[in-house]
């Protein structure tokens, strides 16, 4: 019955909910030491008193909390950018290999020596039932680091989302540029062999193919490594190397398919959509056979991030055992802390002061230090995994944007609880101290 | 819960208290003590005579092994902490010879310290009496100085404040002159009597300092805890 109603609850309201109840013991227990007294002075004097130590304190519940804020939330945007990038890509077609390769090299765009499918595997591909879209690439060349990939309109179409700016190239040396390629529309850029990481400078002459491409349409941002990439029609790519365009003498001028199998030089990959989502399944059936490979990126992603999901959860053990270490030295450190208050303690004893009130104090002023260092490693940690976040999109062009989730909430507020319920020790130390040692000093 | 009625003096009476340390040498030995509401006391005796521990049995910080300390009808000794806490908040205010001042917070708020622990309904009045009481002492409730940029003088006429914020029955000060100079210690004497005088609140005065034990009505003598003599002065 309950379980019906918590499943039927959205999973916002289930977070919610999980959130206040991991923060419900520490409203009780604040509520429990605190309810009829007013210690906060006295907990203001302690926190004045040894500032810089407190600081210190503060400091390191910052830093542990932070590790695992950043830690999870990165790990996430990772994981959702990595799988964002991913998206237009329902299945790839390559000669048989390694999987993992082709992706890294058709979705991320990172450099490989992967084997060609010839001119007939292609036809079969682009005839096959169901089939929509069968762009082939062609990788090898660069512009300023910039990957140059060669490959059908209708796929930078499917790019785009048909939003393009400007317009598709329509000649050998037009080109379309992505959303974070540093050129605009009407720019001419001059293509060399190679993936040359040259940032701002002329192309060595020696790898230069001497030609240019205009720059006539720019694809909206996509959040994936081809919005770095200068797309330009395959033929010219493969012209550019020397080998036959794709077509017969007849229609040598011709941009995009039907291409000729017996002119189809080759290519690494084929990016295939299906009509209708359950044609996928057949096509990668039907395409995964001895001399050809058909795989979801999807899948093998998913593949990716069970092993990233156990490397994260090893790091997540390694910062439960760093915030237990960190708590266990912050309340040594309070006990100790507390002694050094110890006259000042048994004063408020004589005064009239009962054991609570003791307790109220010293657990306010320890309460104090790690709601704070909480709070602030919270902020600590969703800032660096932005920062970093900013950092990998840079260096990747995958869009990875590392948002604060629940699963973070729920963690600092499990730590926030377990270590002000952990914080009741060195008050209740206290507050069962005799009076009479502490007073003489 | 409202405010308790103003109290003008407790009598004391302790009958056959005996105090002794866990090793069983015994740490103070009164057969009898009667003192009368708003009476002024010096207790007297070489280090180690005892003074202290009665000091603590008249609070109620130490129990007895043996006898009765009557403030009135109550006897402390027979209180659970949790009692003879909330009867030292209501009954008695206590004086120490190093003062034991917050050094991070102002005069004001060393002297209404006890509005933290009191129930809500006191909490203004222990602010206003605390107000008061410093200004009786010569010092400016408003200064917002920390009590640590204070004289020592100072500091002890603050730590007086604070007793009398509580408005206690009785004052029990231990040594309050002891980490003063003659003239702060002088100054200190007058307005320790005055307070008591104008208050109608016991006080008893752990002291060596004859200055202090001669303008008080009672001096009880202690050796090795027990009690010589009590006379009027």
């Amino acid at each position: 019955m309950l379980s019906d109603l918590w499943m039927s609850l959205p999973n916002a309201a289930q977070d919610l909910i999980l959130l206040i109840g991991l923060l419900a013991p520490s409203g009780l227990i604040a509520l429990w030491v605190l309810h009829g007294l007013a210690p906060r002075a006295l907990t203001q004097a302690m926190l004045r008193r040894y500032a810089p130590v407190n600081l210190v304190f503060v400091g390191l519940v910052a830093i542990s909390v932070a590790l695992g804020v950043g830690l999870i939330s990165q790990e996430r945007a990772l994981r959702q950018g990595s799988a964002r990038a991913a998206d237009k890509f329902d299945l790839i077609v390559t000669a048989p290999g390694s999987e993992v390769t082709a992706m890294l090299a058709a979705v991320y765009l990172q450099p490989s020596d992967l084997p060609l499918l010839t001119g007939a595997q292609y036809d079969e591909i682009v005839g096959a039932e169901g089939v929509a879209l069968a762009a082939p690439l062609a990788f090898g060349d660069s512009w300023q680091g910039h990957p140059v990939v060669g490959t059908t309109a209708d796929f930078v179409t499917h790019l785009s989302d048909g939003a393009l700016t400007g317009r598709m190239f329509a000649a050998h040396q037009e080109a379309v540029a992505g959303a974070l390629a540093p050129v605009a529309i009407g720019d001419h850029v001059s293509p060399a062999h190679g993936a040359i990481e040259i940032d701002g400078a002329d192309e060595d002459d020696h790898n230069s193919h001497g030609i240019e491409y205009e720059i006539v349409g720019k694809l909206p941002p996509t959040g994936s490594p081809w919005d770095r990439a200068i797309l330009v029609p395959v033929e010219v790519v493969w012209e550019l190397h020397s080998l036959a365009n794709g077509h017969d003498a007849a229609t040598a001028e011709q941009i995009g398919p039907p291409f000729s199998p017996e002119h189809f030089p080759g290519t690494p990959a084929v990016v295939v959509k299906a009509d209708q989502i359950f044609q996928t399944y057949a096509l990668r059936t039907e395409f995964s056979r001895a001399d050809m490979m058909a795989f979801f990126p999807g899948a093998v992603l998913s593949q990716l991030h069970g092993l990233a999901r156990e490397v994260r959860e090893a790091m997540s053990l390694l910062t439960l055992v760093c915030q237990v270490l960190v708590a266990v030295a912050i309340l040594s450190g309070l006990i100790l802390i507390t002694r050094l208050f110890a006259r000042n303690l048994a004063v408020l004893r004589a005064l009239g002061a009962g054991r609570r009130f003791l307790l109220a104090v010293v657990w306010g002023y320890a309460a104090a230090l790690l709601s704070f260092g909480t709070l602030l490693g919270l902020g600590l940690g969703i800032g660096a995994s932005a920062w970093m976040s900013r950092v990998l999109t840079a260096r990747s062009a995958v869009q990875i944007s590392a948002t604060p989730g629940w699963t973070e909430l729920h963690l600092t507020a499990g730590f926030l609880t377990l270590a002000l319920i952990c914080a009741l020790l060195p008050g209740l130390l206290a507050s069962c101290r005799s009076p009479l040692t502490d007073i003489r000093g | 819960m409202p405010a308790p009625d103003p109290v003008t003096g407790l009598p004391l009476s302790l009958r056959d208290v005996m105090v002794a340390a866990p090793s069983g040498r015994v740490l103070l030995n009164v057969p009898a003590i009667d003192l009368a509401a708003g009476a002024t006391l010096a207790v007297r005796g070489a280090s180690g005579a005892g003074k202290s521990t009665l000091l603590h049995v008249l609070a109620g910080l130490r129990p007895v092994n043996r006898g009765q300390v009557l403030w009135g009808k109550t006897d402390i000794a027979s209180l659970s902490d949790t009692q003879a806490s909330d009867f030292r908040r209501r009954y008695i205010g206590q004086i120490f010879q190093d003062f034991l001042l917050f050094d991070e917070v102002s005069a004001l708020e060393n002297a209404a310290v006890a509005r933290l622990f009191s129930p809500k309904a006191e909490r203004a009045a222990i602010l206003e009496r605390a107000a008061d009481a410093l200004l009786s002492l010569g010092l400016d409730p408003q200064d917002p100085r920390r009590a640590t940029t204070y004289s020592g003088g100072e500091r002890q006429r603050i730590a007086v404040a604070r007793a009398l914020a509580q408005r206690p029955a009785v004052l029990l000060a231990d040594e309050p002159t002891a980490s003063l100079d003659r003239a702060a210690a002088d100054r200190l004497i007058s307005d320790l009597l005055a307070a008591a005088r104008d208050h109608g609140i016991g006080l008893i005065c752990v002291t060596h300092d004859d200055a202090l034990a001669t303008r008080l009505d009672r001096v009880l003598t202690l050796t090795d805890g027990v009690t010589e003599r009590a006379h009027a002065v």
